[in-house]
């Protein structure tokens, strides 16, 4: 540094600006108190890492007003609550130019929420607005958003430090006094899970009134949603091999190669029926049909069910039998109301009964009051309305809605299904 | 991020509980285990789980030459394990093995018995899974397969395989652990579990609704019992925090984890009753949000029972955190004191006096000054 005597870092400055941001946004308070604070003159404002230190140029700290120091407190410790640079790392940004592209977005979606909390906050600011998206998503949509674009979008924004991007730039050339430690990543965890906590109880006590962006993190923190994908291919699994014990070994019958004095049991692979039924109702989105449909059709043929043992039924006002293979892609007509409790029993009243129903539906249909004699798995397709809930006998898997899915591009998720378990010879 | 699952991985090893290690194929998982075993100096059997029969784990039940009895027939790599009285069982690929063999896998992993032979003590299960969605044919882990394991995930940092394959890769290190310090410790953190558990009644057995989850880390009194020697083990061999927190997580499920994890931090709170009593000697604890905890807990004891000497005596430890550069957490605790004071209580002005300059500067002056009238 040029100067001739280096700023010295302003303590009470920093304490009063904490002190402000823990006033307006309480749950954090916790968050606030646990970073630890580094003088560090080489940066040119303010900025985090994992450990949750908090890097500060002691000059930026005097020129800026109390109220934005304040802002910027809150806009940082946000960085490191949501855990941005874990994030970063499931979104594999590698390079220096994602790392950009990563921080302008992570500073997008803290920005979002702390606008709509009025908090007063220094120039120039990243907004979704300045991404060109639309507010209240996620700092994985505007990454997206800004890759897709392609083009680097020229502001002058301070790095968040590896507590936003997960790219520490080395330390030691910054600071010169030795390191304290900071967090330690179970630390971290914790204290993630008591602001969560504390912004669940907030918002209880006050719906509406906390930035919705919180509310949203506090929730997928507390309760993480598993892909419906994967809770959806497990239930098929399960009851694939709960229905046949497909693939499995059994002594019920000795097997074909003999030792002498030794009983082996001999691989069983009996073949399972599946019926489909699609419910082609008026009230069901095609677009979330054709996701649902695809995912159980894809995960049946892993599975290796075989394809004349699958038949496919669209229940509207009437069932119906699709005749023909099933495909991928398949083309479901209908409309007017569904009855989900005639449709089963007409499948299950077939010459040959299947042994296990899997039903895709939106819910708004009156059910079989008593638990079928076959195992029955329900693709719920997503609604806002309310509706009635599925019966317990059902074992129910909730699909989100289309945009809540980071990659809507089914083919990758499903396995190419010439791997099949008959290598185990019989 | 891997090296804490490496730690994780040799602690676990150490104190001879079950692990599963979940990756994607390709990943270094089995490789890892044998170099693990290798520096060591344990003997490593790997079975390969997806390609064995049930009678492979159960034993080939064998009929004597009279036909009046049937005898279980260990196979080769138990009878070593078994001979050598150490060592690693490594079974390899168990979520592509068929559920009757994971049902075979069960005695096999907790009991570590093999047909009519007992593997010795010495012998630890190390087992390896690509998660079912991964793997073309694979199966979810069942329930009771799942729950006799400790999960971990095994992820690679790219930097850190860069490094490793330039200067080498270190292998996972089984810390030496003595079994009677084991013990000692192991008392206290049964019982440390045991409170837990007995104020959160809902997470002594806490089976996931879906199959997905099931497959994985959950709650019940066999994983609780993993879970506190894991803990105890972490606590002899002087392991990192994080180490603690993954082998944890992947016993009882990172839901319970937290929870436990988070009320254990709280028990090393100072006791807010024996602060009131000798405010002066009261030292707050360095992190931030600690401190913040310690003085909550204080003022709430004095609110719950509140006469003028503890609300004095609760001033007097506020002002340690005005020493401490922690001003505004102590405004944080002051301001619920000054709108609950006691009839003849003052507080002491020393402690304004340190805290007016960070009032000042936040425009907030009139906090105070508001509450003394």
């Amino acid at each position: 540094m040029a100067d001739d005597r280096p700023v010295r870092l302003d303590l009470t400055r920093l304490a009063a600006a904490r002190l402000l941001a823990a006033e307006s946004h309480p749950f954090l308070a916790i968050a606030l108190y646990a970073l630890t604070p580094v003088a560090d003159s080489t940066r040119p404002t303010f900025a985090v890492d994992e450990n949750w230190r908090l890097f500060v140029n002691p000059q930026q700290l005097l020129d800026w007003s109390v109220q934005e120091v304040a802002g910027v407190l809150l806009h940082e410790v946000g960085h490191v609550v949501r855990d941005h640079a874990g994030r970063a790392r499931t979104a594999i940004v590698a390079d220096e130019s994602a790392r950009f592209l990563w921080n302008l977005a992570a500073d997008a979606e803290i920005n979002d929420d702390l606008r709509n909390a009025k908090v007063v906050l220094p120039k120039p600011l990243v907004l979704p607005e300045t991404l060109k998206s639309p507010p209240g998503k996620v700092a994985e949509f505007y990454y997206a958003k800004l890759t897709e674009d392609g083009h680097t979008p020229d502001f002058a924004v301070a790095d968040c430090g590896a507590g936003c991007h997960a790219h520490s730039d080395d330390p030691d050339v910054h600071v010169s006094a030795p390191l304290v430690a900071g967090l330690s990543s179970s630390e971290a965890l914790l204290i993630r899970r008591r602001v969560a906590e504390a912004v669940v109880i907030a918002d209880g006590k006050q719906p509406g009134a906390l930035p919705g962006g919180w509310v949203r993190w506090a929730e997928a923190t507390l309760r993480p949603k598993l892909d419906w994908r994967r809770l959806l291919s497990a239930a098929i699994r399960s009851s694939v091999a709960a229905v046949s014990g497909a693939s499995d070994y059994s002594y019920r019958r000795p097997p074909r190669r003999r030792v002498p004095r030794i009983v082996l049991p001999s691989m069983q692979r009996p073949l399972p029926r599946v019926a489909i039924i699609v419910d082609t109702s008026g009230s069901v989105g095609e677009a979330d049909l054709q996701r649902a449909w695809s995912e159980v059709h894809g995960c049946l043929r892993t599975l290796g069910v075989r394809r004349d043992l699958l038949t496919v039924f669209a229940a509207d006002v009437a069932v119906r039998r699709l005749t023909g293979p099933p495909r991928r892609q398949m083309e479901f007509l209908g409309g007017g109301g569904t009855n989900m409790a005639t449709a089963i029993e007409t499948v299950l009243q077939a010459p040959v009964r299947p042994d296990l129903l899997v039903v895709i539906t939106d819910g708004f249909t009156p059910w079989p009051a008593r638990k079928p004699p076959r195992p029955v798995i329900v693709a719920l397709l997503p609604s806002t309305l309310p509706r009635p809930p599925t019966p317990s006998w059902a074992r129910t898997v909730d699909i989100d809605a289309a945009d809540a899915a980071p990659d809507d591009g089914g083919p990758a998720q499903r396995r190419p299904s010439k791997t099949q378990g008959a290598t185990h010879a019989a | 991020m891997s090296t804490t699952v490496r730690s994780a991985l040799g602690v676990a090893v150490g104190a001879r509980v079950p692990v599963l290690l979940w990756g994607g194929a390709g990943l270094g998982k089995s490789s890892a285990v044998r170099e693990m075993a290798l520096a060591a100096g344990l003997p490593c059997e790997t079975v390969i789980a997806s390609i064995r029969e049930p009678s492979d784990f159960a034993g080939l039940p064998i009929v004597s030459p009279l036909g009046d009895s049937v005898h279980f027939a260990p196979p080769a790599w138990a009878q070593r394990l078994a001979e050598s009285g150490h060592g690693v069982l490594f079974l390899d690929e168990i979520s592509t093995a068929p559920p009757a063999v994971q049902a075979a896998l069960l005695r096999v992993v907790l009991e570590r018995t093999v047909g009519d032979l007992a593997l010795p003590d010495g012998v630890t299960v190390v087992a390896a899974a690509n998660p079912p969605e991964q793997a073309a044919d694979g199966w979810d882990l069942s329930p009771p397969l799942a729950n006799r394991f400790c999960h971990l995930d095994w992820d690679l940092d790219a930097r850190e395989w860069s490094e490793g394959i330039l200067a080498g890769f270190t292998s996972a290190e089984v810390p030496p652990l003595d079994e009677q310090q084991l013990f000692a410790e192991l008392t206290a953190t049964r019982a440390a579990v045991g409170a837990f558990v007995m104020a959160r009644g809902h997470l002594l057995h806490a089976h996931p609704g879906n199959e997905a989850s099931a497959g994985r880390a959950w709650p019940s009194p066999r994983s609780w019992e993993m879970a506190a020697r894991l803990i105890a083990a972490t606590a002899v061999c002087g392991a990192a925090d994080g180490v603690r927190a993954v082998l944890v997580a992947g016993a009882v499920g990172p839901a319970a984890a937290a929870e436990f994890l988070a009320w254990r931090e709280d028990l090393d709170l100072p006791d807010p009753e024996a602060v009131l009593l000798d405010p002066t000697s009261f030292r707050l604890p360095e992190r931030g949000d600690r401190a913040y905890a310690a003085l909550a807990a204080v003022t709430a004891a004095v609110l719950a029972n509140n006469t003028a000497e503890r609300w004095e005596a609760a001033w007097l430890a506020i002002a340690a955190g005005t020493k401490n550069g922690h001003a505004d957490i102590a405004v944080a605790a002051v301001r619920s004191l000054i709108a609950h004071r006691p009839d003849g209580a003052a507080p002491p002005p020393q402690v304004l006096t340190q805290m007016t300059p960070v009032l000042k500067t936040a425009g907030f002056f009139d906090v105070l000054t508001r509450g003394r009238r």
